[in-house]
Order: C-alpha cells, then structure tokens, then sequence
C-alpha cells in the first residue's frame, strides 16, 4: 500500500476531529509532613522520627465521547498506607447517547452498595475499586443493563493492638468479580426497580494450625485458599412529589472452591469453617419532606457472619466476611465534628441490624434544626460454656428477633441521641452551629457459663452452676460548637469550640443456680467507672475571602489512653511549646498548633501547619483506621486545579 | 514524513479545537430523572458546586448559591449542587434539600464520578461554566465573603454573553 493510501484514512479521522470538544484539567494534592509519631502502646513514652512525603496528581483529557482519566501517586512514605511511586489509576471512558463503556480502574454501586460498592478515600487508606470493564447498555428509555468485570486486588491487616478495635474491617483480597444489573426506569409512574447478580472469585488469606509429625500444634500460620460467592439482589425505588421510599435485599452464598484438596491435607488442621456458608442483607428508607418539615427513616439489616470471638479476634478473615466491593449504607450519623470523629461507632458490616431517624425542620429562614436518633445491635451473642465433661465451647445466643435490634448488652447494643441548631444572622453574615450527641456502644462483652462448678473449699456454692456477664460500656456526651461570621473589614472569622465527655464502665454481672432445683441463690453485680476522659479541641482562624486564612488549633485531654501524660517533659517542646510553657501554661496533656493557608488562584491553596496534632480514628462510610498523632511537626499541603 | 503528518495534524487539531470545554457527564437528578452537563449548559451559563452532606462549609455556602440563584435565574444561569455524600447519607439529601426550600438544581453522584474528572481536590469545589461550555472560573472551599466573589464572577459572565 502506498504512503499516500495509507494517509488517506488518517486524515479523515483527523479532518472529522476537527471542532470536537476537548477538555483537560488536572488536580494536585501534594503534602509533606516531618516530626515525631509517639508510641501507642501502654506505657510506652518513646517517639519515633516520622516523615510523610504524599503526593497526587489527578489528570482528565477529554475528546468528542472519550475521556482518559488517571491518577499518579508519589508517595514515600504517605501518611498512612503503602508507598507507591507512578501511575496508580487509568481508565477511558466512551460515552454515548445510549451506551457507555469504561475500560481500567473502576467505581460504582449496584443499588446502594450491598452486592457492589467500589469506592476509594486515600485519607483512610480504603480503596475497592476494579481494574476492568464496565459497560452500560441503554436499548430503551425504561431499561439499562450494566455489566461489569474485573479484578479487585490490595489488603490492609491490622494489627490488635490499642486503637484499633477488632470490629474495623481489614480486608485482603485477589478477587475477579463479576456482575450483571439490569434497572427498568419508570417500570410505573415514579417507580424504578432493579435486580443483580455478583459473582465473586478469590483468593483469600486462610488461616490454619501448622502441626508437626506427631500432630501437636507448633504454630498459627496461613496460606490461601480460592472462594467462590454469588449475591442475587433486588431493589425497588419509588420518587413522590413528597416522599420517597427505596428497598434493597440481597443473598450472598459463599463457598471454598477446593475444599476437598485442602481438607485432605495432612498438615492443616482447618478451624472451625464449614465449607459454605451464607448469609443475606437488607436496607430500607422512607423519607418524607412536606414543606419545611424532612422526616427519613432507615433500616439496615446484615447478617452475613455470626461467627464467635474466638474467630472474630484470632481469624480476621473468616469465610462469611463481606468483600471489600461490598459496602452497604452504615444507617447511623457520621460526624464531621473533629472529637465526636474520633470516637464513632464502629459498624459491624457483617452482623448488624438497626435504623436511624434524622428530622431537619427549617423553622425560619434563619433557623434549621437537625435531630437524629439511631440504634443498633448484632444479631447473635456467644456464651463461654464449660460443661460438666469438661468440654468446653461457644454457645450461640439470638436476639428474639432477626429483624430487630436488642438492647441487651450480649448483642454489643449501640444508641445515640443528636440534635443541632443552626443560626444564621444575616447581616453579619453569621452562622452558629449548635450541636449535642449522647450515645453509649458496648465495647467488649464477654458472657460464661459454668454448668457445675467443681469443688471447692473456699467456694460454699460448688455444687452450683454459675452464670457470668461482663461487659466494657462506652458513654459519650459531645458538645460541638460552630461559629463563622464576617467582621466589618470585610475579613471572616471562624471559632470551632468542642467538648466531649467519655466514660467507660467495666459490670460484671454473676448469679449462681443450684443445681438440682435450678433456682438462683446469689447474685451479685459489680460496676465500675473506669478512669473518665475529658476532651477540649478549640481552632480559631482569620481569614480573608479567597486570599489567606491563619489561625491556632488547641487540643486537650484530661488523660491519655496510654496511660502516659503527653508533653509533660521540657526538654521535648518544640518552639511554640516552649514559648507557652515559659508563659506559664501547664502543658499536661495538650497539644497546640498554629496553621494557616494561602490562596495562590482561587483554585490553588497552599497550608502550612506547625505543632502538634493528636491521633485518633478516622472513618468513612463505616471503614475506620486508625491514624497516629504527629508531634512538634511542620506539614505542608499544597491542593491545586488547573 | 507521513508521522510528521500525523504529528503536525493532530497538534493543530489540539490548538484549533474548543479547549477547556467542560466534558458531558451524565448526571442522575435528585428527583430521578438522568441528563448531562452538556444538556443543562445549552440553556445558558452554569454554577457547579459539589458538596456533601458531612463538608460543613458546603453546606454554609448553599444559602448564598440559592440567593445566587433566585438572583439570577432570569439571565439564564442554572446553579446545579452536585451532592457526592455516599451511601451512608445518600437517603437524607433529598429531605435536607427539600426542608431547606432550595430552588437550585441537584444532583447525586455517589461514586463521586463527576468529582474525578473533574479533578476536584478540597471541598466545596465550585465552577462557572459559559454558556459555550468553557470553564471560565474555578474555587476550592469556602470562607465567608467568598459568595461576593462568586457573584462577581456570574456578573462578568452574564454581561459577556449578553455581548456576544
């Protein structure tokens, strides 16, 4: 073929290109943080040199119907997480009228997220995106089908230790899924339904006793192993001129892909699993907004693994675990104060029911108020039997209802009362924000029966059986408050004011049965109130309307969990300590910080923070990390759009 | 000689091509109906503001995109609120945005698709849109004052298309 024929469809493609719409833009977020990480461990008052350099670079070029989207990340070490140096995310996108087809790093739910959730928040290292093909078929205007294929792969596992609660979800997982949703648009006037199926194929962490020749255990260790899961789900939304209602419920049945092979293996003594196993989840809302007045009720219902503490705190990655692409609604409040952030309910995806109810009612113009209520509870508890053969083993407790929650402290329930009021006085361009939560979450719980106590000469009821409960309670009182208004020089002023109240209280609950007749002949309850915490957080900034802002951020708390007094030694104050501590504040336990930012363009701010930040949890759509305090830093973020 | 073509074609094509045009996302509407931002641009300029239900500034800086919008609705600018709060308050938008009486258009994305490519990096991220689709003015977060400059950049818009 000759050059010349060869160009001819060249420039036809070129000369059609012509006039097409094109985009580019891209977005930084590049920070770098140096100071010290102290410990976390109980007792332990070393602090370790800690240096994060974490860099992203968003760019999005667009062209007629294609998009290129990718994502670089340079991070060495990143606040939390893995390093990763280059490209991390690409994906291209055709678009058209009635088809759409991405192709690379994928995200989207079916529904809201039982079956199918892929979604990513660097800021707590959580990423269920896929690498593969997503494509949406509209034939009609009623009907869209949506298949999608790829492969999830990355882990976070985290360590037991102080901070991190064996409910926050780790997840480890190689898994090809595979999905179908079909969705009929106004199946009915105003009614939507949709029905999936989810096929996940993966490679989990399995964890087995390692034994030796003659069959002792020597250690714990784990290997894979291939599931294989199926999640059919149905959803039904129906839109109102003043209310709306949606129903999503799914079934999800999971089971070990060569469960003969690694059965038969000699060496592996396997813990506990069946080989299958399944489960199911629900969520409903109903929200109702007549004029001025939104009422929305939610109800979660998960219950895909019920498995006891032995397994929950020893094999975080038990067969009946959620994948990490799945991720329903959580139903309960999300806080964006900064104390009430770091003490919130830890969700347990896998067994949980329980609704939520927010009222927001705009009684003036100037006046909006916010309640919600929400409570919860697992589905099963477990009791620590020892039976009189001496075996010994969990026993599996249900709530009266599947479909309820219970208060009962075997169930970890959880409950939590909130209300806020907001303010806004217009010709101060003023706005006050009033917040109250009180809640109180079972932390641990831990429930024995002994069907015969053996004897004994110091215990006078040996011929009895004896029934324990203990259990670990959290109380949670938090007053957040907010204010921002602009002052006569045209400069704005904002003062964030917070106070929270946590208590702990430790109740052990013991009642013996005579044996014969069964009637009690002793109870007796003990409680303690364990050390009660106190917490203050103050920041207040300046700031000029698209130009800089500058401030001070100041942290309290009466003690620390570690049982080591903060900042009480002279010789490690950074500058602003000493300065403070030379003008006679006690620093015990504080922790200040000064920061401001610059806007470069509208788009482009650059922050600067110096002292000393506390860590704590940080949580998103119910997935928590935990991330460590940083002491007599200097940090820097530049974020920018172009 | 014919990669010097094909180079030299497609650069020029890049330059002579209609840059910085906001790319046609499809958007699902709070009250269940789809469209793009190619549709909602075609009737004139556009303020895109994605918030979130958690981000307490967005949520300080609705009133004023409302008044923004009442203000200047008869010029033709669509304010549209791009909500991309995930599942965990997805059910509460429509009942925040009804109690509060806000006129403007909203839109949910829950996988924050829209955010992405659009490259949004600090919440609330603002942009006015033409009404040839360009993207004439972006703003990350919010400080009080910031709606004055706003409006002032809607102004300049405005009188430019009643120029043209």
């Amino acid at each position: 073929m000759s050059p010349i024929i060869r160009l001819i469809p060249i420039l036809i493609l070129v000369s059609l290109s012509y006039g097409q719409k094109t985009y580019f833009s891209a977005g930084l977020i590049a920070q770098f943080g140096s100071g010290l990480q102290p410990s976390i461990e109980i007792g332990d008052t070393t602090r370790e040199s800690y240096v994060y350099r974490e860099h992203f670079l968003d760019v999005t070029a667009a062209y007629g119907n294609f998009t290129l989207w990718s994502n670089f990340e340079f991070s060495s070490p990143p606040r939390i997480g893995p390093d990763h140096l280059g490209l991390r995310k690409l994906r291209l996108t055709w678009e058209s009228e009635r088809m759409s087809v991405n192709a690379g790093d994928l995200y989207g739910q079916f529904g809201r997220g039982l079956a199918l959730n892929l979604w990513e928040n660097q800021g707590i290292d959580w990423d269920s995106s896929l690498k593969g093909i997503w494509v949406t078929v509209r034939p009609t205007e009623k009907l869209s089908v949506d298949l999608v294929s790829g492969n999830a792969a990355g882990g976070r596992h985290l360590p037991i230790g102080p901070g991190v609660d064996p409910r926050i979800r780790d997840f480890s997982e190689d898994g090809t899924v595979s999905a179908l949703l079909l969705t009929a648009d106004n199946l009915l006037p105003n009614l939507s339904a949709g029905f999936y199926g989810v096929e996940i194929d993966a490679v989990n962490p399995w964890y087995g006793k390692m034994q030796n020749l003659s069959g002792d255990v020597e250690s714990v260790d784990s290997i894979s192993v291939r599931t294989r899961s199926f999640s059919p789900g149905l959803f039904v939304e129906y839109f109102g001129s003043d209310f709306d209602i949606y129903m999503e419920m799914m079934k999800r049945s999971l089971e070990i892909f060569d469960a003969d092979s690694l059965y038969s293996t000699p060496l592996y003594d396997w813990l506990y699993y069946d080989r299958e196993s399944s489960g199911w989840g629900g969520y409903a809302s109903v929200s109702y907004y007549p004029g001025k007045l939104g009422v929305t009720l939610e109800y979660k219902n998960y219950f895909f693994d019920s498995s006891h503490p032995d397994i929950r705190t020893k094999l975080p990655y038990r067969l009946g675990r959620l994948s990490p692409t799945m991720n329903g609604p959580t139903a309960f409040k999300e806080h964006s104060s900064v104390l009430m952030g770091r003490t919130p309910h830890v969700m347990d995806f896998e067994d949980e029911v329980g609704i939520q109810a927010e009222v927001n009612l705009n009684v003036s113009d100037d006046l909006f108020l916010i309640f919600n209520y929400a409570q919860s509870s697992r589905h099963t508890g477990f009791r620590d039997v020892n039976y009189i053969d001496g075996y010994d083993g969990w026993e599996e407790v249900g709530t009266e209802s599947q479909f309820w929650f219970s208060d009962d402290e075997m169930f970890y329930p959880f409950k939590e009362y909130y209300g806020e009021m907001n303010y806004h006085y217009s010709p101060l361009n003023l706005d006050l924000r009033l917040m109250a939560a009180r809640s109180s979450e079972m932390v641990e719980t831990y429930a024995e029966n002994i069907l015969e106590l053996p004897y004994s000469e110091t215990h006078p009821l040996y011929d009895h059986t004896q029934e324990q409960l203990n259990w670990f309670k959290r109380d949670l009182f938090t007053l957040p408050t907010q204010l921002t208004m602009n002052l006569p020089s045209g400069h704005g002023l904002m003062l964030y004011w917070e106070h929270q109240w946590e208590d702990y209280h430790d109740r052990n609950y013991l009642v013996y049965r005579d044996l014969s007749t069964g009637e009690i002949d002793s109870v007796t309850t003990d409680e303690t109130l364990t050390v009660p915490y106190y917490y203050r957080y103050v920041a207040l900034n300046l700031s000029k309307p698209s130009r800089y802002s500058f401030g001070f951020v100041y942290d309290y708390a009466s003690a620390v969990k570690t049982g080591t007094p903060q900042n009480t030694d002279p010789k490690n104050d950074s500058w602003l300590e000493e300065i403070l501590r030379n003008s006679g504040v006690n620093m015990t336990n504080k922790w200040f910080g000064v920061q401001g930012f610059l806007y470069l363009t509208p788009a482009t701010i650059l922050s600067v923070f110096y002292g000393s930040l506390q860590g704590g949890l940080k949580c998103d759509s119910g997935v928590c990390v935990y991330v460590p305090g940083i002491e007599d830093a200097f940090t820097l973020t530049l974020t920018s759009n172009f | 000689m014919i990669r010097l073509i094909v180079l030299f074609s497609l650069v020029s094509n890049f330059l002579l091509a209609q840059t910085d045009q906001i790319p046609s996302i499809k958007l699902k509407l709070a009250d269940g109906t789809n469209t793009s931002l190619e549709e909602i641009h075609q009737t004139g300029p556009v303020l895109i503001d994605f918030w979130a239900l958690w981000c307490a500034p967005c949520l300080k800086a609705m009133r004023h995109l409302d008044d923004l919008q009442e203000k200047y609705r008869d010029q033709g600018l669509t304010v549209l609120g791009i909500n991309i709060d995930t599942e965990r308050s997805r059910s509460k938008v429509r009942s925040y945005i009804r109690s509060k009486g806000y006129g403007f258009t909203v839109a949910l994305d829950p996988s924050q698709e829209s955010y992405r490519r659009l490259n949004g990096t600090a919440m609330p991220y603002t942009m006015l849109v033409d009404s040839t689709g360009k993207i004439v003015y972006r703003h990350s977060g919010y400080l009080p004052g910031d709606e004055k400059i706003l409006e002032t950049e809607i102004q300049l818009v405005l009188s430019s298309q009643e120029g043209l």
